[in-house]
């Protein structure tokens, strides 16, 4: 796969928002058992284990299974017990101390002004702001208020478009709570939708089913009329009709690495990393 | 003491920055008492180590006295026709700037004792006793700091001038940095072969000025042998930027040639010159990546890369750049150390 050069040039300039997705994390091993943070379907499932019996409805199972992941975690949040989601969230995204992944060294070597990531977990922040570099990367929930201050500031910002698991009440998983989310966070709503409509988008670790993407990209103007698309680095096995409709809804191209070799994935990324390194070495950007 | 010269006939090969860094390593790391002298007349060391706003005051308003002494001044003598050196040394202190090393600072009229050491050469051909001491001004000097210094690292201008031949004499040791080009690897041969012919001379000139004046040499300090001709330490590569494609680094074909040639062409060229630790192998210090953005911050902060804050202007990735050189640094020094017979 080759990448645009107009991608690699965007980011070079720091015109690009990088996006990271649950794949993103996928790679990270845990320090305590090697396991890695569940995906959409795996971490959906493990939440619908916990719902009281009688409540563990059927219903559940086949929207997970039709991939219809927003509606499932919209069934399964209004039947489990806050207290049991925050144990799920603390059990499965923070106790196992996860290390980074390739797509999260590489994202830092391309050092976006930005980084939107719509994952919980802390494993990139933590590791942007290591030792003294935790002065140069500031970290904004949505539902803060420095987001404006930080882009107009030298740090590096990295958006936690659904919130954190360091304040797991403010998480952000079905649609009814993405409103409420964003009907109380007005401002910074407005100011993550003037970044979507202004810059380049670079999709990380997504898949086009995932609930978080379809929450950014249904409610939010991703969409400009721009010559430059945004892009999304996923699997081959897209489905063709929806990479079709994405793209004339969302102005998105598809770059895409043989669908379940996620090495493949992470050499893509690293190889975009030099790319925009060497194109900034040479332009002394 | 141990004097090493920081030397390549290429210019623009980093050079400067790798010798301030690691006698800055030097400083802080090892705790060594640590002296750079800048032979350069570009003064690219003293600009680096003590930041332009000293290096305006220093030399454009320079009409007020400082009791600093520079190369120059300590070379004066001998611009006013003596053999003798300045005894004089007053260098920047190592309180007064971020790399935590004596300076001893450059200056742009230093090019000019350059035609002087060029006659002197001249005389010490013939076995005259005062070319021969001002040739070896720089053993002199050596002997002259021996007591302060652990440690003294000369950065040294890209001519094969006699500036430079004069700086090799007095020196125990010599590196050379290279960059990422044919022209620094070629400048490599052009040493070599320039060291090889004014050594020889150097030796038969002084068999020449023992046989017609016997012991007067010894009243001196002088080389009766040059230290440099076993004392090659090796070398540093600046890496090239290269294209890649699927993570797998591609240089070009004809760079990719050039690097494979190195470790062969420095055997050949500088063999006859290792030390008794160095090796073909051991040679090469360390490869030097391209740092980006960070040098030049770096230099308008006049600050070693390891010692760069959030309060310099670190941004983003350059965290993470400084803390990859941290790695390098100490790999550099460590191979440096090896092939001065200590361990690291």
């Amino acid at each position: 796969m080759d990448w645009p050069i107009s991608l690699v040039e965007e980011l070079a300039a720091r015109r690009c928002i990088v996006f990271l997705g649950a794949g993103a994390s996928a790679g990270c091993l845990s320090a305590m058992d090697g396991n890695s943070p569940p995906t959409w379907p795996r971490f959906l499932e493990n939440l619908k284990d916990r719902i009281p019996a009688p409540d563990r409805t059927e219903t559940i199972d086949s929207l997970i299974q039709r991939e219809k992941y927003l509606d499932a975690a919209e069934v399964i949040l209004n039947k489990l017990p806050a207290a049991d989601f925050t144990r799920a969230i603390r059990e499965l995204f923070v106790q196992p101390r996860y290390e980074k992944s390739s797509i999260h060294e590489s994202t830092l070597e391309i050092d976006p002004k930005v980084v939107v990531t719509t994952n919980y977990d802390d494993i990139y922040d933590a590791y942007c702001r290591t030792g003294i570099a935790q002065d140069g990367y500031n970290v904004c929930k949505y539902y803060e208020q420095h987001l404006a201050t930080d882009l107009r500031s030298p740090v590096r910002v990295i958006v936690k478009a659904h919130g954190c698991v360091n304040d797991i009440s403010k998480i952000v998983l079905s649609r009814s709570q993405y409103f409420r989310a964003k009907q109380e966070n007005h401002e910074f709503y407005a100011i993550l939708n003037s970044l979507f409509m202004t810059n380049t988008l670079l999709f990380l670790g997504y898949s086009m089913s995932d609930p978080d993407i379809q929450l950014i990209l249904e409610n939010s103007n991703i969409f400009s009329k721009s010559t430059h698309p945004h892009y999304a680095l996923v699997g081959d096995d897209i489905i063709p009709d929806i990479e079709e409709s994405m793209r004339k809804a969302y102005n998105i191209e598809f770059l895409k690495y043989r669908a379940g070799q996620y090495d493949e994935a992470n050499r893509c990324v690293q190889d975009l990393a030099e790319q925009v390194e060497a194109m900034r070495a040479s332009r002394l950007t | 003491m141990i004097s090493i010269a920081m030397f390549n006939n290429k210019g623009g090969v980093g050079k400067t920055t790798l010798t301030c860094n690691l006698a800055a390593f030097s400083a802080s790391v090892k705790r060594q008492r640590v002296l750079v002298v800048d032979c350069d007349p570009q003064c690219n060391a003293s600009q680096l180590i003590m930041g332009e706003e000293f290096a305006t005051d220093f030399y454009w308003n320079s009409d007020h006295k400082t009791s600093i002494t520079t190369i120059r001044d300590i070379l004066r003598p001998i611009e006013d026709g003596d053999s003798e050196i300045s005894k004089e040394i007053n260098p920047i202190l190592s309180s007064k700037n971020r790399f935590e090393v004596d300076l001893l600072p450059g200056h742009p009229g230093f090019s000019i004792v350059e035609d002087r050491l060029g006659a002197a050469w001249h005389d010490l051909l013939g076995g005259d006793i005062g070319g021969i001491r001002k040739n070896n001004w720089n053993t002199e000097f050596c002997a002259n700091v021996e007591e302060y210094y652990d440690i003294v690292f000369f950065d040294l201008g890209p001519s094969l001038g006699s500036i430079n031949r004069s700086v090799l004499i007095g020196c125990d040791y010599f590196i050379t940095p290279m960059g990422a080009d044919i022209f620094s690897i070629l400048g490599v041969r052009n040493i070599a072969s320039w060291v090889e012919h004014w050594a020889d001379l150097y030796e038969n000139s002084i068999g020449l000025s023992q046989q017609r004046n016997p012991g007067r040499l010894d009243n001196y300090n002088i080389k009766e042998r040059p230290s440099v001709l076993n004392g090659y330490l090796g070398y540093t590569m600046q890496q090239y930027i290269t294209k890649s494609k699927q993570g797998v680094r591609r240089p070009t074909k004809a760079y990719e040639q050039i690097i494979n040639s190195v470790p062969s062409i420095i055997e050949e060229s500088m063999g006859p010159f290792f030390g008794e630790n160095t090796s073909t192998e051991s040679a090469k210090l360390g490869d030097i990546p391209h740092l980006y953005s960070l040098i030049p911050l770096a230099q308008s902060v006049a600050t070693p890369i390891l010692d760069l804050k959030s309060s310099d202007g670190l941004v983003g990735a350059q965290y993470k750049q400084r803390e990859d050189y941290e790695e390098i640094i100490k790999k550099i020094a460590k191979n440096l150390y090896a092939n001065l017979g200590e361990s690291a």
